[in-house]
């Protein structure tokens, strides 16, 4: 151990081990502390009093406070890609190996010379980014934001990729206690004993709060021991779980809670298979918020330098981890507990002044400090700290006698405590002026939700561990046990008094109400005199309480000095609501483990890993994976590939995975019924073993989905919806089956994922099936004509055959349970390589529909009717169905409309373009001439040259007619002509060879 | 021509499961290849509930609820909605033969994998990824959910001859689910359990 780096270090006590020395540096020094010191504990220990610079004008800072509410001790912690900016040196728990950096400086934390920008301040006061910078509009870009930019930001992000892994996961319990302080731990463990299910979630990585804090004591035994004691009898209830390192940020809807466990942020790096952290979404039917309260400075002139400290952080740092941050101490407090930080001061050895704005302090504190041996000021104020880089080295006091200077290397401030209100706001609440503690306190919490505690306004000990038992045992009955209120501890239960104090007028200098946003008194102020006066308008218009702390310790000084500019009390200035995250959470921890290839679930059809194998290039089809395409050795572009794949199977055989079409059963006797209500077209007419193409409307009459659908049997039906359909296909099936017409007797069910399905197109795909299927099964065409379908039995599996086809050729699906799809896959690849043919990916299957005319996604986008796509004869006159009465409205059906063309360059060698419109041969390329654009467009390897299908306006009318073919967008125009959109065997002959 | 071509079945999960931290396992994963399933829509209800009391001496639960035999557990999935799970391998034939006309059976043997999840921290895993309350107070033996686990929809259930869970997930979602689960158990570690047989 390194005594001389410990300097501030007191001999004995403290809840630290002393035993274990960690080693950590500061801006590329080397020192120690002990386990159970923050960063900012073991730094006042080794005597660091300069940490940081503040965010608009680089002022020296030092520590400020002893927790999450730090405003100034902002650090970058660890450095290459786990750096991270803005860490809060009073919550970082000290490691091994520790390294920290300060921040917002250039080049080094001691000189500093951006803290010019105090020279510049009447540039830099409130509003200054709606003013300054507003003229020249042209310079905004190029010189102001570059230059704020550079200036103003806070810490660095690491560019590099986080190495660490987040989670999400989920909680329920009957009793959230939020905060593990005396209130909280009293909450717990009443509610822990009745046997409810109890989350204790503490923001520090130790139990107790204050009790760690402060010279206190329960039943008699020191406050940590107490604390201790609790945290054992807790964690024996098997229903009760305590989560440290968990701060809850937000209040939601339904009982449920926000809260962010730092599971491995107090490591070097997480464990293994540990996240970093872990994000909480805890449902709650009762919650006990016991977040304690905040102390709130004072503003007065240079009130920021180092050395400046809430009174009860020096406290802290005094008891809980045994540093002292100042020898002689002056306390400037506007309340009764400011006067035990410099009895506590005393006792460690150092001198103390009191001085209080209050003329006239209760005798017993007037007493107690006599007796220790503390000079007291009473009706006295601060009017200015004085100090430089090094610290603060004495303060200018002004009572009714004059104004005097007291040496000091330290300043606590008590201007009294705040409850923190947070979380009580989250779901709308508005908190209540209270003018006896000077503070406002929670009124309508969110459903479910008691304060106890400080966070209520029960300061004293006795008084917060006996509303935490209270709560705990209310919130248990509620949730249906049988509790009592056990006997509260003999505590402290002294009252204190405050008085509303929030700002020093008097002297000269920048008085700072939010040190993090470096916003003044003077500020405020100006906003007052601009007309920001509504504390919505100051808060927008200074960024007061704007920043990381979002203004824990600074907004109610802020709305307080309004009020006072205003002649308003601060109930009727009122203050703002908190919005969630009550503490900063890293956008990490919000997307857990859904990054990358996990941000969402993968789908893999069967035979995924024989496609890779055999040379596929996957692409994604909403979550699934397909093979785009099959590459061969020598081929240089994809163009190459899909070219050689649709010539293979149009002039021998090719074999696709078409798996992930949705696939739904349809069974019951009134089967028939229910698909001639939900497609356009007949199907109870449709023989059994015979399939048919289907059209499905949405109730506006626009067109939904299409596919085919088989007649297996007397009652059932397998229907096959598009990729992208198949969940809204599936959703819409059964609101119509449960909701429409419960009275049919038909089940809709997917049965998607039993099947793996793989289509043998082209003109030796008969050959290729006989070959599989065995010389038993008669494949010819009188047996097995176009549409048709029949059940096989192969080996151990009964497949489905059918004889359907996308491509246009001669084509079957093949329909295997799944667990046999590779299998099955790599069976039929080698037989259709021995039949000269190859493995075909979904570019080409969409070549070959485009060549066909098939309509798919890119025109069945949701504004394309049936009359559109040239399906208009598919609408049956002979009965009912969804979106029939809608898609006869006049402006559906009108010849007017865009409908579906093909287009063909005027010259082959030219390249149509998907997205490109259509614009009349003598018209303008402008908007108000558009007549349409390119859906679909492909290298037609059939044709020799591009082709597209195009919505048109009145295309089919005009067939013949060239066009203009615009694309503004990658500044390209051809011409081309409307043509049929069936490029290849429209008589269709190939299909029913 | 050429021989009938030798068909197998295949896995849907990735060859081997990552064991996590060594030591004593938290998590036990088994995977259940052995089951046949099938998904029983009701047309008549009453009709239906009186023919698989008859055939399975077990009566179809209501709701998200589940109703074991040793022969087969029945799993409430949606209304009127059950997923049959069995060892028996040509229960989804039996079942279609016992529902009749009163109730449409489809095949999903090949649809879903089924897992069973056991162990010390089973709880603390699922709670990484199921966003319902699975504490014994509230899901016990005999209560079944379809939901969401690490946004996969999955059919959890408790198993009724030992501690633990079953869960059902459609097929293609079993690598992701496996990405999932070796995660979030990697620090409890996890143990890959090969007994087939239901217990």
């Amino acid at each position: 151990m390194s005594g001389r780096a410990q300097s501030n270090r007191l001999a004995t006590g403290g809840v630290i081990d002393r035993s274990q020395t960690l080693a950590f540096t500061f801006d590329g020094k080397a020192y120690c502390g002990f386990a159970g010191d923050t960063l900012a504990s073991a730094l006042i220990g080794a005597g660091v009093k300069l940490v940081g610079r503040s965010f608009k004008y680089h002022r020296p800072r030092g520590i400020f406070s002893a927790g999450p509410e730090e405003p100034n001790a902002l650090v970058e912690l660890r450095s290459g890609a786990r750096r991270e900016p803005n860490t809060r040196a009073t919550t970082i728990e000290l490691f091994d190996g520790l390294d920290a950096t300060s921040q917002n400086r250039w080049p080094s934390l001691a000189l500093d010379l951006l803290a010019l920008n105090q020279f510049a301040a009447p540039l830099l006061t409130a509003g200054f980014y709606y003013k300054t910078f507003m003229w020249p509009a042209g310079f905004w870009e190029r010189l102001y934001e570059p230059l704020i930019r550079r200036a103003a930001g806070l810490g660095r992000a690491s560019a590099a990729p986080d190495p660490d892994a987040y989670e999400k996961a989920t909680a329920f319990c009957d009793v959230l206690v939020i905060g593990a302080g005396p209130a909280g731990l009293a909450a717990a463990l009443a509610a822990g004993r009745a046997g409810a299910r109890v989350i204790l979630c503490e923001e520090d990585f130790m139990l107790g709060g204050r009790l760690l804090a402060e010279d206190c004591t329960v039943d008699d035994e020191p406050g940590s021991r107490f604390a201790a004691r609790a945290e054992a009898e807790l964690r024996s209830f098997p229903e009760v779980r305590i989560l440290a390192r968990t701060h809850v940020f937000g209040a939601y809807d339904g009982g449920t809670y926000g809260a962010l466990e730092k599971v491995g942020d107090h490591l070097p790096e997480p464990k293994p298979g540990q996240p970093r952290q872990r994000l909480w979404r805890i449902v709650a039917k009762r919650v006990v918020n016991a977040m304690g309260a905040i102390e709130r400075p004072i503003a007065f002139p240079d009130n920021d330098r180092p050395g400046v400290m809430l009174a009860s952080a020096v406290r802290t740092y005094l008891h809980r981890f045994a540093v002292s941050p100042g020898k002689s101490a002056v306390v400037f407090t506007a309340n009764d507990d400011g006067w035990r930080t410099a009895l506590d001061v005393r006792r460690a050895g150092g001198a103390a002044t009191i001085v209080d704005i209050r003329a006239e302090p209760a005798a017993s504190l007037r007493a107690r400090a006599a007796a220790a041996g503390i000079d007291v000021l009473p009706g006295a104020r601060v009017i200015r700290a004085r100090g430089g880089r090094g610290g603060v080295c004495g303060v200018d006091v002004m009572d009714g006698t004059g104004t005097r200077a007291i040496a000091c290397d330290l300043l606590a401030v008590s201007g009294g405590w705040s409850p923190a209100i947070g979380l009580t706001t989250h779901l709308g609440g508005r908190p209540q002026w209270n003018d006896r503690l000077a503070a406002f306190t929670p009124d309508a919490c969110p459903p479910g939700m008691t304060v106890a505690g400080a966070a209520g306004g029960a300061f004293s000990l006795h008084a917060a561990l006996r509303s935490g038992a209270e709560a705990g045992a209310a919130a248990a009955i509620d949730c249906g046990k049988t509790a009592v209120v056990p006997l509260i501890p003999r505590a402290d239960d002294e009252p204190t008094t405050v008085r509303a104090f929030w700002h020093v007028a008097e002297g000269r200098g920048k008085a700072f109400v939010d040190l993090q946003h470096d916003v003044t008194t003077d500020d405020i102020a100006q906003a007052e005199r601009e007309g920001y006066r509504s504390i919505e308008h100051l808060k927008r218009y200074t960024t007061l309480g704007m920043a990381t702390d979002q203004g824990k310790t600074s907004n109610l000084i802020g709305h307080a000095v309004m009020a006072a500019l205003r002649g308003q009390t601060i109930a009727e200035t009122g203050t703002t609501r908190s919005r969630p995250p009550y503490s900063p959470v890293a956008i990490g921890a919000l997307a857990g483990r859904h990054r990358g290839r996990q941000f969402k679930p993968t789908r893999h059809v069967a035979a995924h890993d024989w496609a890779v194998a055999a040379g596929a290039s996957m692409v994604e089809a909403g979550q699934w994976l397909r093979p785009q395409w099959f590459s061969q050795a020598g081929e240089a572009d994809w163009l190459t590939i899909c070219t050689r794949e649709v010539r293979t199977t149009r002039t021998t055989v090719g074999l696709c995975d078409v798996s992930t079409l949705g696939k739904i059963d349809i069974q019951g006797p009134d089967a028939g019924v229910f698909l001639d209500r939900v497609y356009a077209n007949l199907f109870s007419t449709l023989p059994v073993g015979k399939a048919r193409y289907g059209l499905m409307l949405r109730e506006d009459g626009f067109v939904m989905d299409d596919g085919t659908t088989t007649r297996l049997g007397e009652t059932h039906y397998v229907m096959s919806t598009t990729t992208a359909n198949a969940v809204k296909v599936m959703q819409h099936l059964e609101y119509c089956r449960q909701v429409l017409w419960p009275e049919l007797r038909v089940a809709t069910i997917s049965v998607t994922e039993q099947w793996s399905q793989y289509s043998i197109a082209g003109p030796r795909s008969r050959a290729v099936l006989q070959d599989f299927v065995g010389e038993a099964h008669d494949l010819g065409a009188a047996s097995l004509p176009h549409m048709g379908y029949r059940e096989v039995r192969i080996g151990p599996m009964t497949a489905r055959l059918f004889r359907l086809s996308f491509s246009g050729e001669l084509a079957y699906e093949l329909a295997v349970p799944a667990n046999f799809g590779a299998s099955v896959a790599a069976a039929l690849m080698r037989i259709v390589r021995d039949h000269g043919g190859c493995a075909y990916g979904t570019e080409a299957l969409s070549v070959m529909r485009i060549e066909k005319g098939h309509v798919a996604g890119n025109e069945l986008n949701g504004q394309t009717t049936a009359h559109d796509l040239g399906l208009g004869r598919m609408l049956s006159a002979k009965k009912d169905f969804i979106g029939r009465a809608m898609a006869q409205r006049p402006a559906l059906t009108s010849s007017d409309r865009p409908r579906l063309v093909g287009l063909k360059p005027v010259r082959h060698a030219d390249r149509l373009r998907a997205g490109a419109h259509v614009v009349r041969a003598d018209a303008p390329a402008s908007a108000e001439h558009d007549e349409g654009y390119l859906t679909s467009v492909a290298f037609s390897p059939s044709l020799g040259h591009w082709i597209a299908l195009a919505l048109v306006t009145r295309g089919p009318d005009r067939l013949g007619e060239v066009i203009r073919v615009v694309d503004p967008l990658r500044k390209a125009e051809i011409a081309a002509e409307i043509v049929p959109p069936v490029f290849v065997d429209p008589e269709g002959t190939r299909l029913h060879g | 021509m050429a021989e009938v071509p030798t068909i197998q079945a295949e896995r849907a999960f990735r060859r081997e499961w990552k064991p996590g931290t060594p030591g004593d396992p938290g998590v036990i994963v088994r995977e259940r290849a052995d089951l046949s399933l099938a998904t029983l829509v009701a047309l008549d209800r009453p009709p239906l509930e009186r023919a698989i009391l008859t055939r399975w001496r077990c009566a179809l639960p209501r709701g998200p609820k589940s109703a074991h035999t040793p022969e087969l557990s029945f799993l409430g999935v949606g209304p009127r909605t059950w997923l049959a799970v069995s060892a028996t391998p040509d229960m989804p034939a039996e079942l279609a033969a016992s529902a009749g006309p009163h109730g449409a059976v489809a095949d999903q043997s090949h649809g879903y994998v089924v897992i069973e999840l056991s162990g010390a921290r089973v709880m603390s895993v699922l709670e990484k990824g199921v966003p319902i309350d699975l504490h014994q107070s509230v899901f016990a033996v005999g209560d079944a959910a379809s939901t969401l686990c690490a946004q996969i929809g999955v059919i959890i259930w408790r198993l009724d001859r030992r501690p633990g869970f079953g869960m059902a997930l459609f097929r293609s979602y079993a690598r992701s689910f496996q990405d999932w689960l070796e995660d979030s158990a990697a620090e409890f570690g996890l143990r890959v359990d090969s007994g087939a047989g239901r217990d």
